[in-house]
């Protein structure tokens, strides 16, 4: 009998069914979706990053076959592909590098190269990765025939850096492709070559390491299989890690899926989601309270009653949480697409389904528990009686002047949001509480780009009056033959906004030979600190950053020269006379005064060794330079925009590094540009050298082009916009059984003479004041937080040594959002109630009990 | 002052089979400044009546005239404004607003008129009705007599020309139904308003100048109180 009476309220009160099923269902579909579109998202790009690269665990590069047999004989190991590495290959024209490995199918597949042609068999047939050709400039590839420099760099058998180098012919037998986004990452890419075993290449030695893909039987071994085989093979981290895209991914979904700030957005919708509910429910069932009296005056008990409610309560939550789930899996597939915008599979973990249960169960119990208990505490005819009638206290000895005064409206509009104040109070919490989370939000991702504004200064600052810069790809350009020709150079001259261009020559190959005990042990720290993988251990050779300056470039740094002078005129001498940089950014403490040589003196000759080409070959050569004027510490931090070089400097007059290093055409380029036109002109430079030798355009926006919108960012705006959607529905359903339970009281008003205008203006005010409080409510804690949040990084920079530090300030803009957000959800909420107030019969609203 | 006439009056509710005539085409004139009561049986079709006339329920055919103005061809804000300046209605169950107090209740047709009140009418109104120790409390705190005078003087502040009553006496009990059938007829006097009212009670409908006997629909009596008149 009690489930059927359950049932039967069920069945035959739709109006009230169906608005609290989609309550629930719509609290639970922002939960879900936020859970799914999270989680869809985070697997969606590593699946990307598993298609782009790889789907292996790890990668290993510069091992010899016996740790590569090693590898392969671990129980973990599921299956191991690995490549000979050979050597380089450089087109000497553009300064193009590419891997030279020998061919592997396997290899290449696993990568996910897409793979054209036919392998190579010959000696002298090839296998090129097909962006590295546009980039040479050479269109339709396959079978073409084409010069490449083979190119070795390595260390000696005394540990020292060498180069060999040779030229060879090749035939492109074979392209391998990748989609253009691979070539965007933001951790680089290295373009790769495949040459047969039966190749004879024009130097004396080759790398001979291998290179390859490990898959494991069980990923979650990754971590301790590193370390267990970085311990018994003796590798590095840069021998063996982690396949890097794919493990940022997943590194990035943990870290923000259990991060502070998404647990804490997490509740605080699952509060808003709960309180939405629970406003929606009270109100539907503001009436069961009359008919609970009656079926308690008719002889039910209350253990019945509070047993029917249970059985409404299950099928509410059962069903509300399924159409949830249902509208969710639609609503996540949609909005993974729009973040995300590629083919999305949504993944939906067992969490999303239980947050969603837990959601609407909460949410559900607790509104049944608080309705039912409140009915059951009253007598039977107060409990039939009930009505939305108010009981007012008046107050005594109230000033004549407070009748009624101000305007009827809004005099209503006040009165009738405190008679409920529960419902109020919740409904001001929820539209409260997703304002507060949006602005905090916004105000983060303001706050990091004003920091980022002083801080990423490093780079930016160290430029000077340089703005943009034009050179290689450090990986896949060798820096010797990268070409700015005086074309490029005279299109960059007239693009408007376009100051001054003025080429140099820049090595970063180079090298100090130096006995140890004259180098800082700064420095030597400093190095240690890097670990790279062809570095040397830093006893007789430091590396150098070579550059060649014309004489406008020597006077422009003429200010900087703190010992000695200039080198603007040829002096003679057994040496080439150059300026010295002495100094480094030592990032241990955060200063550039970090040494190089502890002792050096105008006039001092030291031994350099460069990298040369002559006779048609690159190849090491040492030279002793003298030191006509040493640099002052601040040249590195404020003028030309090399702070991060781990060594010292050397400036050459360019025709003495022309002379030297028989390199003739420019491979740097300094651009300073107008005001306000660093962004369009840095745009049309990236433009003109797109297909250039992978020409990579530096200068004081570098660092704001890694400060891209992120995925995390369009999740936010997701995540704000169901919950508006969410308020919104909450909204709406408050405004429409304010009419329904008032229905009476309005009909009064429209016999005493209100026309429906005014009432609809009535409605209006209404629920514009929930705006405006939240509105007032949000403002104030989103000045607190903005500017507690200000004075967190300000004492953290000052602690870092920063001089500079961010303003206090009120977040106006995100302050504006949701008061005008606030408004037009409460507008919409009294226009889509309308036809309530327009379908208001006089008489039979006033009629009703 | 303003006549009050209906022409073929007629009210149909539902449709096809189901069609029920409360007014089947009624024709009168109210006489200003008299007290007119209606009486009959229950579902006569008494406040159906005295809804189309006062401007509440939209007659099926008819017209209902306030001198020379058909109100049904009046539009909502129209319609609104007749209601407010010259129609005064009580209802049986008060029907005052529970979030204002007294006073605000009395003066809500002048605040929804946007006018300022007439302070010394309101005062008057309020005095003689007995309510001046009243006016801060709310509804819930007073009586049903309270009640009743408050929705008086609330039918009375925009000083109407016409007061229509549906049965303001039916929830009270016998002295204070005494006392505000007095309270009406002193207004009527004082304030030289018409006054329409429903009532069951045969003592009270001796008191009117005029009796109207609505029975299914019709006015099938129509008696002048030649002693009040």
């Amino acid at each position: 009998m009690i489930i059927k009476l359950a049932f039967s309220y069920i069945k035959k009160q739709k109006g009230k069914t169906i608005p609290l099923l989609a309550g629930v269902g719509l609290a639970v579909m922002l939960i879900f979706s936020m859970l799914v579109i999270r989680d869809s998202g985070y697997d969606s790009q590593i699946r990307e990053a598993k298609n782009l690269h790889g789907d292996y665990n790890l990668f290993f590069d510069d091992i010899d076959m016996n740790s590569v047999e090693e590898l392969k004989k671990q129980k973990e190991v599921k299956k191991l592909i690995s490549v000979k590495y050979l050597c380089e290959v450089v087109n000497t024209d553009n300064g193009v590098a590419v891997d030279l490995n020998i061919f592997n199918k396997d290899y290449i597949d696993s990568l996910n190269y897409k793979f054209i042609g036919r392998k190579p068999i010959k000696d002298g047939e090839i296998v090129i990765e097909e962006k590295a050709t546009e980039q040479m400039g050479i269109k339709d590839p396959l079978n073409k025939e084409i010069d490449l420099m083979v190119l070795n760099k390595y260390l000696d058998k005394d540990n020292i850096p060498q180069i060999d180098s040779g030229n060879k012919r090749f035939k492109i037998v074979g392209l391998i492709q990748k989609p253009e986004k691979y070539y965007e990452s933001l951790n680089g890419f290295k373009c790769q070559a495949f040459i047969s075993e039966e190749t004879n290449l024009p130097i004396t030695k080759t790398e001979g390491t291998y290179k390859g893909n490990i898959y494991l039987h069980n990923k979650k071994n990754e971590s301790t299989f590193l370390n267990k085989m970085y311990k018994k093979l003796n590798l590095k981290d840069y021998n063996l890690f982690y396949n890097v895209e794919v493990f940022q991914g997943e590194v990035y979904k943990t870290a923000t899926k259990y991060s502070a700030k998404n647990i804490q957005n997490s509740i605080i919708l699952i509060i808003v989601s709960c309180l939405v509910i629970y406003n929606i429910y009270n109100i539907i069932l503001a009436d069961r309270i009359k008919q609970i009296g009656m079926l308690r005056a008719v002889g039910m008990s209350n253990r019945d009653i509070k047993r029917m409610f249970r059985v409404s309560s299950l099928f509410y939550i059962v069903f509300g949480t399924l159409i949830g789930i249902l509208a969710g899996i639609v609503f996540s597939y949609i909005g993974v697409r729009i973040i995300y915008g590629y083919n999305s599979i949504l993944t939906i973990e067992k969490e999303s389904i239980i947050s969603s249960f837990l959601v609407s169960i909460i949410a559900v119990s607790v509104s049944n528990f608080i309705v039912v208990r409140k009915t059951l505490k009253m007598s039977i005819i107060e409990s039939i009686n009930k009505s939305d009638k108010v009981k007012k206290r008046s107050k005594e000895n109230i000033d004549e002047r407070k009748k009624m005064q101000g305007n009827i409206l809004i005099k209503f509009a006040s009165r009738n949001i405190w008679r409920n104040k529960s419902k109020t109070i919740l409904t001001i919490t929820a539209m409260f509480l997703v304002g507060a989370i949006f602005i905090q939000t916004s105000v983060i991702n303001d706050r990091m780009k004003l920091t980022n504004n002083i801080t990423s200064g490093l780079k930016p600052m160290s430029y000077g009056n340089v703005d943009i810069t034009l050179s290689g790809n450090y990986r896949n350009t060798e820096d010797i033959f990268y070409n700015i020709n005086v074309s490029i150079i005279q299109k960059i001259k007239k693009l408007n906004g376009v100051k001054k261009v003025e080429p140099f020559f820049y090595n970063q190959d180079s090298f100090l030979s130096i006995s140890k005990e004259r180098v800082s042990d700064d420095l030597i720290k400093e190095l240690r600190r890097q670990e790279q993988k062809y570095y040397s251990d830093y006893d007789k050779e430091y590396p150098l950053l070579v550059k060649g300056y014309n004489e406008s470039l020597l006077k422009n740094i003429n200010r900087f020269i703190a010992k000695g002078e200039n080198i603007l005129e040829e002096k003679p001498g057994d040496c080439k006379k150059v300026l010295l940089v002495n100094n480094i950014y030592s990032r241990g403490i955060h200063s550039y005064s970090t040494k190089v040589i502890k002792d050096v003196n105008v006039g001092d000759v030291l031994e350099i060794k460069l990298p040369v080409y002559r006779d048609g070959v690159e190849r090491y050569e040492k030279f002793k330079v003298e030191v006509s004027g040493i640099m002052d510490n601040t040249y590195i931090a404020t003028q030309d925009g090399d702070p991060e070089f781990t060594g010292g400097q050397i400036i050459f007059r360019e025709n003495d590094y022309r002379e030297l290093t028989g390199q003739q055409n420019y491979n740097k380029l300094f651009v300073a540009v107008e005001d306000g036109k660093l962004k369009s002109v840095e745009e049309k430079i990236e433009q003109m050298v797109k297909d250039y030798s992978f020409s990579s355009v530096g200068g004081k926006n570098e660092n704001k082009k890694y400060i891209a919108r992120t995925s995390e960012e369009k999740l936010d705006i997701i995540y704000q916009f169901l919950m508006i959607l969410i308020l919104s529905i909450n909204i709406i359903t408050i405004v429409r059984s304010n009419i329904i339970l008032r229905t009476k009281e309005l009909s009064v008003l429209r016999a005493i003479g209100m026309s429906v205008r005014n009432l609809k203006k009535m409605i209006l005010v209404e629920s514009e004041t929930y705006g405006i409080i939240t509105s007032i409510l949000t403002a104030i804690f989103g000045i607190y937080d903005y500017n507690k949040g200000i004075a967190k990084i300000n004492n953290a920079m000052l602690e870092n040594g920063y001089n500079q530090t961010l303003s206090y300030g009120i977040p106006f803009k995100q302050i504006l959002i949701v008061f005008i957000v606030s408004v037009v959800m409460c507008f919409i909420a009294v226009y889509v109630s309308k036809d309530k107030v327009e379908k208001i019969n006089i008489i039979e609203g006033i009629s009703e009990n | 002052m303003k006549m009050l006439k209906t022409i073929d009056l007629k009210k149909i509710y539902g449709k096809g089979e189901n069609e029920v005539y409360a007014l089947k085409g009624i024709n009168i004139e109210i006489e200003p400044h008299k007290f007119t009561s209606i009486v009959g049986p229950s579902g006569s079709g008494k406040s159906t009546f005295l809804h189309c006339v006062a401007g509440l329920d939209k007659p099926t055919s008819g017209r209902v005239y306030l001198d020379d103005m058909n109100i049904y061809n009046l539009n909502d804000d129209q319609l609104s404004q007749v209601r407010r300046q010259e129609f005064g209605f009580i209802f049986q169950n008060f029907n005052l607003i529970p979030v204002i107090n007294v006073y605000d209740n009395i003066i809500l047709p002048v605040s929804i008129d946007k006018k300022k009140e007439n302070k010394e009418y309101i005062n008057n109104l309020i005095e003689k009705l007995g309510l001046k120790s009243q006016i801060m409390k709310f509804p819930n705190e007073l009586s049903g007599g309270q009640q009743q005078r408050v929705a008086i003087a609330r039918a009375l502040a925009n000083k109407p020309s016409v007061i229509f009553a549906d049965e303001p006496t039916g929830n009270l009990d016998s002295k204070t139904t005494a006392e505000v059938v007095e309270i009406l007829k002193m207004c009527i006097r004082e304030f030289n308003q018409t006054l329409v009212m429903i009532t069951h009670n045969e003592d009270i409908a001796k008191t009117a100048d005029r009796i109207l006997t609505i029975i299914d629909g019709k006015i099938i009596d129509d008696l002048r109180n030649k002693e009040m008149l």
